[in-house]
């Protein structure tokens, strides 16, 4: 009798123990909701990422770029170039005088950090975050991993896509308060910044010898995840149209969606390129770039950061104005609203 | 415990005793080398191999092994550009696993190149190489091997003029990759 009391007294510790462990919910640093259906191991990864960030020391301010004469003048003729076509009767060569007169130097990474995440430390970067991604959905059954927008038919394997933002616009499309089931309540999509982001299994997968890498790679996920959350001029109703029909919007700041990368880019024919300035890609880039201007960093981690960095950057086809400020300061603004098209 | 016994244990200890000295003395070497190749290093003055060697008590050849550890060429090991493209089709957003996996063989050569001026002479052709490839290559990767080019110009400036030839040659598409616009 004592020894069946024993045997069942040490299951129901078990059970208890192990059922603890399933209902545990991980408490993270920052305001988001865990989807219930992330185990407790996949819970633990997203709490030390925003740890590692949370505890990162930044590495010191960088200096414009000074550019050499070289670089100046292949600026100018290219400039002057382009502008000819709009311009026709212009003197290119008078253009290009002037044009290598009103050169600046290339800001320093460390300002575009800056205009981005509101601040230079790396809990900007965690509340750039927080501001746009609320819940973080397990990887689902659904293969329409990723935010997709220009086309029907997707059979890609993304780490982690914004469903949230995508929502939005069958919402707004619909023209139906729609909501959203997540972990047992409603969510209102009545905005992109529901911040819902949905993970795929890869995202847990990122693997790499030093853990500060792995670290590196999924909060550079979540960051780009982030900027999808903003509609930064609104939507005209043409262009949402457009989308639902599964053409390139005009105006693709709203929800910073991507385009098809164009013939002879490494990456021709994938939806994997940015059109507009300051999208997801070049915040991405910017964050990475940042967080390896560090000279005692191992060799490994800055190896790493170096790739994505420029990974990212070439998929962005505004790139060289952009990063030059032609284009203008990051609009890290959000204005959620349907436009009616002026006839 | 008998006298041979005794004595067995005493002649272990004064063994023990040498090959202890003889480690202490091998790393001692080895850290002079690398001291010596630190020093010339900063001074941005090239010494030539047997002066080196002279200079740290070692042979050239010896310089040579304590120093270098064979590893692949970077050319014999860039990831082929249909597996980069297959890999974005498969994860978008993701950076392509086989350029990551590039990146670990490039810190090995890189943390040799720290520590050794040849090593960091011969790895800058490597990136000449990959960097300068044709146009139809993957930008992506011809940058990266451009910024690690240029990484080891900051350490060992002598090599800032075949940076520059480099830079020209290559060309302002995939010069303005390696940093935030600065091509």
């Amino acid at each position: 009798m004592r020894a069946r009391r024993i045997h069942f007294s040490f299951g129901l510790l078990l059970t208890a123990l192990s059922c603890g462990k399933a209902d545990e919910v991980v408490k993270l640093p920052v305001d988001i909701e865990l989807d219930p259906g992330l185990s407790h191991s996949q819970q633990t990864t997203i709490k030390e990422d925003f740890e590692w960030l949370i505890d990162l020391e930044m590495p010191a301010a960088d200096a414009p770029a000074v550019p050499t004469r070289e670089q100046r003048v292949l600026w100018a003729e290219r400039q002057a170039h382009l502008q000819k076509f709009q311009n026709p009767e212009r003197d290119e060569g008078k253009m290009e005088m002037e044009l290598l007169n009103t050169f600046e130097q290339t800001p320093a990474v460390s300002r575009w950090f800056e205009e981005i995440f509101g601040g230079s430390e790396s809990s900007d970067v965690v509340n750039f975050v927080d501001d746009r991604i609320n819940y973080l959905e397990a990887p689902n059954r659904n293969p329409n991993e990723r935010l997709y927008l220009a086309t029907a038919k997707m059979n890609t394997y993304t780490p982690a896509f914004n469903r949230g933002t995508e929502l939005f616009f069958t919402a707004l499309g619909a023209g139906e308060s729609l909501r959203y089931s997540f972990a047992g309540r409603f969510l209102p999509l009545d905005d992109s910044r529901v911040g819902l982001v949905s993970l795929g299994k890869s995202f847990f997968q990122i693997s790499h010898p030093l853990p500060a890498v792995e670290h590196l790679a999924r909060m550079s996920l979540l960051v780009h995840e982030a900027r999808h959350s903003d509609c930064t001029h609104g939507i005209r109703r043409s262009d949402l149209k457009k989308m639902i029909m599964g053409i390139e919007a005009s105006d693709k700041t709203c929800g910073q969606v991507h385009v098809v990368c164009p013939e002879g880019h490494d990456y021709a024919g994938v939806h994997a390129c940015d059109a507009s300035p300051w999208g997801a890609y070049a915040v991405d880039s910017v964050f990475v770039t940042r967080l390896a201007q560090c000279e005692d960093c191992p060799e490994e981690y800055l190896q790493a950061a170096m790739i994505m960095g420029i990974d990212r950057r070439s998929r962005v086809l505004v790139r060289d104005d952009m990063f030059r400020g032609v284009l203008g300061k990051p609009d890290m603004t959000h204005n959620p609203k349907l436009i009616e098209d002026t006839p | 415990m008998t006298f041979k016994r005794k004595f067995l244990l005493a002649m272990l200890a004064i063994a023990g005793f040498f090959v202890v000295q003889l480690a202490i003395r091998s790393k001692l070497r080895h850290e002079n080398v690398k001291a010596t190749i630190r020093a010339q290093a900063q001074s941005k003055m090239v010494l030539p191999i047997a002066a080196m060697a002279e200079s740290a008590k070692v042979d050239g050849q010896e310089l040579k092994n304590v120093i270098f550890v064979d590893l692949p060429k970077l050319v014999d090991e860039m990831p082929r550009d249909e597996k980069i493209l297959e890999e974005v089709k498969q994860s978008v957003h993701s950076v392509p696993s086989s350029l990551m996996d590039f990146t670990v063989l490039v810190s090995k050569k890189m943390k040799q190149a720290r520590d050794n001026y040849f090593y960091a002479e011969a790895l800058f052709s490597e990136f000449d190489s990959c960097a300068a490839q044709d146009d139809e290559r993957n930008i992506t990767l011809r940058a990266y091997c451009l910024a690690n080019a240029k990484r080891l110009v900051t350490w060992y400036p002598n090599l800032a003029a075949r940076w520059t030839e480099l830079a020209e040659r290559v060309g302002t598409h995939v010069l303005e990759l390696v940093d935030l616009g600065q091509g």
